[in-house]
């Protein structure tokens, strides 16, 4: 009985070794089953980071911003007849693309879409009138082609603790520093009180704010307007179809068509800490066109004008930026923007000289106008305009804003392509007024805007 | 000249539909970057947001380490800058323009 006992002991002993042993053999195994695991993870995720690098970093990405909208118009003139728009309806596309091959260069691009409901009966978009001039092609109604709005590189370097930028292409001065406010827009970089057009040109910018918060400088150039002339220019002159031509080779500059368009302008945002931001521009605008009337029948009043080369135009200006009141004192306060701007406008006329009739002549001096001049005078004159506003939260998640400006008799910004149906505001010779309450509907990506705007 | 306008009036309403709107998410955290943190992290947000893929973003968020890793990246940043409040904000900003994105700030 004794020996029974101790052989089961010894059994029992043997059982609970041989157990030991294969539990620790299956935790090693396991061990080597987790690491190799992670090995596998970690090779999977940076295969993933790979593949989102393939999809997207060499590729174009695309972002878009669609808007509707319904606009209600009305116009009086100093005679005293008004116009009005009851119901104007209109869809608006920017398709926006980037392409970031490496943190250093960067492409960014966008086509645009920009079109009131329905046809239009040769009204509109028609290829000869303003409404697709260059400047403000996407900012105007026209018809529904997809057109570029913007399409531009942009170099990232660094000297030390100096950053720099240099960019060329179509890189559209529009959508600026405060004027972003109210379109919900993330702010470009021209000032929206004096620029808000479409240019072709080229930026440098040297960035200083590893010494003071946010400063920077940026030197800008932009050609408005190509004095070349076209591709098989005479034969469209022989033809007499549609318009122009001339008897000169292809692309060479025509001493009869208007002259070359330039605009150097240098951007110095002496400090923006996030809060508190001031930014400064100076620009000017190099033979900037102007009409002129040639001719007028009395008899119907009818007028014909000349586009010609009619001086230079400066303009400056200083806007100040307060993102959030005070310090944490409330969400409210946190949340909201005041801002103040100051601009200058001065023309400096050059000698215009127009070939007109005797009707034409006649006219001018009836209406009491300088012949040859800019904005109705040969002399250099100057504007100036104010502008303050405020940007407010308000209980829906939404934005209420207000905005006032004033412009004096000879005040003169280039905000052809400024977003209203109604014109310029900014542009405005005395006052103008607007409120506007932006709301967010679904999440980030769709939202809702009233805006009522008197100029 | 009878035809010079004196006075314009407009009236609008506009239903958008986008991510690049100023009230978007990510913006508001570029916003926030730019107030709070940019000083003391000594970069810009794209560079900060390119310190994480947006897979390393999500985890950090998810485990709730984003405020210790803002302040591991930029250790100047003070504690009232990292509060919960904006984390959600910083967050969507670092993962829209993390390291593997592909998207392209603004410039």
């Amino acid at each position: 009985m004794k020996k029974i006992v101790t052989l089961s002991a010894i059994a029992f002993l043997s059982t609970a070794a041989f157990a030991e042993t294969d539990v620790q053999k299956q935790i090693d195994e396991l061990k080597q089953k987790i690491e190799r695991l992670q090995q596998i993870n970690d090779k999977q995720d940076d295969r993933i980071s790979s593949v989102n690098a393939l999809a997207a970093q060499d590729n174009l990405k695309f972002d878009v911003d669609f808007r509707t909208a319904y606009d209600n118009l009305r116009y009086k003139t100093v005679s005293g007849e008004t116009y009005e728009n009851d119901a104007l309806y209109t869809n608006r596309l920017w398709l926006g693309m980037g392409y970031a091959p490496t943190k250093d260069m960067l492409f960014r691009g966008q086509l645009s879409f920009n079109k009131a409901f329905g046809a239009s009966y040769g009204q509109r978009a028609t290829g000869f009138g303003f409404d697709t001039f260059d400047w403000v092609l996407n900012e105007n109604l026209t018809d529904d082609t997809i057109k570029l709005r913007e399409a531009y590189w942009l170099w990232n370097l660094r000297t030390g603790t100096v950053a720099w930028t240099a960019s060329v292409g179509r890189r559209p001065a529009t959508n600026g520093y405060l004027v972003n406010l109210r379109d919900d827009d993330k702010a470009k970089s021209p000032m929206g009180h004096i620029i808000n057009m479409e240019f072709d040109g080229a930026s440098v910018a040297m960035k200083l704010d590893h010494y003071v918060p946010g400063m920077y400088f940026k030197l800008c150039l932009g050609r408005g307007l190509t004095n070349a002339t076209g591709w098989a220019s005479e034969a469209t002159q022989a033809v007499g179809a549609p318009v122009g031509g001339s008897s000169l080779p292809n692309y060479v500059e025509d001493d009869s068509n208007l002259d070359n368009v330039d605009m150097a302008g240098l951007i110095f945002q002496p400090y923006d800490d996030g809060q508190y931001a001031v930014m400064t521009k100076f620009y000017r605008g190099y033979n900037v066109p102007g009409m002129y009337l040639s001719d007028m029948d009395f008899g119907t009043g009818a007028r014909t004008y000349t586009m010609q080369s009619a001086g230079d135009m400066d303009g400056a200006a200083i806007s100040f930026k307060m993102d959030g009141v005070g310090d944490e004192i409330n969400d409210f306060l946190d949340e909201t923007i005041l801002f103040a701007s100051l601009a200058w406008s001065k023309s400096r006329t050059s000698d215009v000289s127009i070939s007109r009739t005797a009707n034409a002549q006649m006219a001018l001096s009836m209406m009491g106008m300088d012949a040859d001049s800019m904005m109705g005078s040969d002399e250099d004159k100057s504007g100036t305009s104010i502008w303050i506003g405020a940007q407010m939260p308000n209980l829906t998640g939404g934005k209420f804003g207000l905005e006032y400006n004033h412009g004096s008799k000879y005040w003169r910004p280039f905000t052809y392509g400024e977003d209203t149906m109604i014109g310029s505001k900014l542009a405005a010779r005395g006052d103008a007024y607007e409120a506007y309450w932006t709301q967010p509907i679904i999440d980030d990506v769709f939202s809702m805007q009233v805006r009522y705007t008197y100029i | 000249m009878n035809k010079i306008v004196k006075i314009a009036l407009g009236a609008a309403l506009i239903l958008s539909v986008g991510a690049s709107t100023a009230s978007a998410d990510a913006n508001k955290g570029q916003k926030l970057f730019a107030k709070k943190l940019k000083d003391a992290c000594g970069m810009t947000g794209a560079a900060m947001a390119g310190k994480h893929t947006q897979g390393e973003w999500e985890d950090l968020h998810k485990n709730g380490k984003l405020a210790q890793e803002i302040k591991t990246i930029c250790p100047s940043v003070k504690d009232d800058d990292v509060a919960d409040k904006y984390l959600e904000h910083y967050f969507d900003f670092f993962h829209k323009f993390g390291s593997d994105s592909g998207n392209v700030p603004a410039c």
